[in-house]
């Protein structure tokens, strides 16, 4: 049991030498997205976006050494152009509600662009405010209950 | 796949704030269902609908002890979330510096404006 209990997402930030229309259309375009979606060992051999409030995209990801395919998709749930994007990202059978949600947000830097990249292990529902106080709060307490547990 | 299926019902259970506030509350240590239920303005039944969900995605385990049923906390479906999350966090990394690869190669198409697009069979 790891005493580094995380509540369940992460934010990466990151600054690209490019514009935000060019970030944008890397997240967006199909034939553009099949170049640096994959993962290394894993090839991405069908993608199919549909870029709009609703709209579902699809990808499989296929690991060369064991053959294992992983059918990954999901739902678009905000779409602002060069502005922000927001998806569920898990197994495209999955009911939307439950998986997990990706949100990027695209700013300027200078001559580049920043993208905030944050994902979540399940979507939040609205009015629920951070979700994750409570799912945090009950952690820290978790944490500080095995914490006297073992000392004792 | 098993795993999978077990993380999706760890998340929808974590989903709501009240189930997220009985894991709270047994993060401190064991209780009684009543003990449990008493902060909330709920039915017995509504309760009881929340401890099944937490109960499924082995959040909780029940327990008889004398006439009372205690509720625990279970560490390892959230331990099992935590890794999760740690692998995506890992591989997103990789595939954001293959986009900033990628990005570099966009920059030195002769258009990279929406012409681009057309080229695309």
């Amino acid at each position: 049991m790891s005493t580094e209990t995380k509540p369940p997402e992460f934010t990466i930030i990151r600054t690209f030498n490019a514009t935000r229309d060019l970030v944008w259309r890397a997240w967006t375009q199909e034939a553009e997205l099949a170049q640096w979606l994959r993962p290394f060992g894993v090839t991405t051999d069908s993608v199919s976006f549909d870029v709009r409030v609703g709209g579902v995209y699809t990808y499989t990801m296929m690991n060369a050494e064991t053959g294992e395919k992983f059918p990954t998709g999901g739902q678009f749930l905000e779409v602002n152009p060069m502005d922000r994007l927001v998806f569920t990202w898990g197994n495209p059978e999955d009911p939307v509600e439950t998986a997990p949600v990706i949100t990027l947000t695209f700013t300027d830097k200078g001559e580049g662009t920043e993208l905030t990249f944050h994902l979540r292990g399940y979507d939040g529902k609205p009015g629920d405010g951070f979700v994750y106080d409570g799912w945090d709060e009950a952690l820290t307490n978790f944490e500080r209950h095995l914490l006297s547990s073992r000392s004792e | 796949m098993a795993q999978e299926d077990r993380l999706t019902a760890v998340f929808a259970a974590l989903a709501d704030p009240t189930r997220r506030a009985i894991l709270a509350r047994l993060s401190q240590g064991p209780a009684r269902v009543g003990e449990v239920r008493e902060p909330f303005a709920m039915s017995a039944p509504a309760i009881s609908q929340h401890l099944k969900v937490l109960e499924r995605a082995g959040l909780i385990t029940r327990e008889v002890q004398a006439q009372w049923r205690t509720l625990s906390i279970e560490p390892e479906p959230l331990d099992e979330a935590s890794a999760w999350i740690a692998k995506q966090r890992e591989e997103w990394d990789l595939r954001l510096d293959a986009l900033a690869d990628h990005l570099e190669v966009m920059k030195t198409r002769p258009e990279h404006s929406n012409e681009a697009k057309e080229q695309e069979p």
